[in-house]
């Protein structure tokens, strides 16, 4: 158990603030306390709920939302797709940690692969279970701080959502790093502003996607 | 204590995150991993964040003043903020700081 903490202390430094941020936002838009816990523990995605709180303030319908949330976490079908043996090998834990794999809750599975091998299928499960509960709880946490921080501290809050950008700016200079392909950087650049500037923002991630994916395909020996 | 609409986009939001995490699982689990997903794999995440990144500036007026640059300037901030220290908390808290106290000046 103290071993797992510390494995997760990362996370949990990252996820009370970013939490936080996102406490804050949605409180910022008029969530009430049941509605940031209810959306830190079923929805659980990070960026994901950022964007949700944009899309509740635009007024946005539900298969918009279903399906803009579904393409916002769709690299997390990578991840599942990655983990398959280990989940495979779990035993009913694993609905939970499927339901739950994060971006960290991924990294870090992902850092004790090699470990987590060569458990039992009680100690493996009951393992990445942990990691994902934790991870889990830290978020959850973090949100909560973040309503009860922007109901009592009473400042301007305008400009948070810039919290987002900032968030993508690390995540793609980590994801650039670790799989440096310029092309695909200039690629994904040009179809966003083209998109930016002539596309509808309902329609900016299926169009970005599907382009995205199907040039991706077509150009495969280029890249 | 519950909006209804909120409650309903709250449960579209769980819905399409679950099914981008249990879907690959449901289709996948008996099969190989292909050359094909394994490429996509790889590649696509960097094009899905960069793209993401820009969905962010819509609602952006570039054409009236400061032309979006109180946004570009606190993005280059935390860009060589981030290629400086590399804390990915310090550089989005203080880029949204940043962004923050541009947009009260």
């Amino acid at each position: 158990m103290k071993k797992l903490l510390v494995i997760t202390l990362p996370v949990l430094m990252g996820y009370i603030p970013l939490g936080m941020a996102f406490g804050i936002l949605a409180s910022s838009a008029g969530f009430s306390f049941y509605e940031v816990l209810l959306s830190s523990v079923i929805v659980y995605a990070g960026a994901g709920q950022f964007i949700l709180v944009a899309l509740i303030s635009a007024g946005a319908g539900f298969l918009e939302v279903a399906l803009t949330s579904f393409l916002v976490n769709f690299r997390h079908f990578f991840y599942t797709l990655s983990l398959l043996e280990e989940f495979k090998k779990m035993n009913f834990l694993k609905h939970y940690a499927i339901f739950a794999l994060t971006d960290e809750s991924f990294a870090i599975i992902s850092s004790k692969k090699r470990q987590i091998k060569n458990l039992k299928q009680k100690g493996h499960s009951q393992l990445i279970f942990a990691i994902c509960f934790l991870n889990h709880s830290y978020w959850i946490l973090g949100s909560l701080l973040g309503f009860l921080f922007q109901q009592n501290v009473k400042i301007d809050y305008s400009g948070i959502e810039f919290s987002l950008n900032a968030l993508f700016i690390v995540l793609a200079y980590e994801l650039y790093k670790q799989n440096p392909k310029f092309k695909i950087l200039l690629f994904a650049t040009l179809l966003s502003l083209i998109a930016l500037f002539y596309i509808d923002k309902a329609y900016m991630f299926a169009f970005c996607l599907s382009m995205g994916l199907a040039l991706l395909f077509l150009g495969k020996k280029y890249v | 204590m519950f909006e209804k609409y909120i409650l309903m986009m709250i449960f579209a939001a769980f819905l399409g995150t679950y099914l981008s995490r249990v879907l690959p699982y449901v289709f996948f689990k008996h099969k190989k991993e292909s050359q094909n997903l394994l490429f996509i794999q790889k590649n696509m995440p960097l094009l899905i964040i960069i793209v993401l990144f820009f969905y962010t500036f819509y609602g952006v007026d570039f054409t009236h003043s400061p032309y979006g640059l109180d946004m570009i300037l606190a993005c280059v901030f935390v860009f060589l903020f981030h290629l400086k220290f590399k804390n990915a908390l310090l550089s989005i808290i203080l880029g949204t700081i940043f962004y923050m106290i541009c947009l009260r000046l």
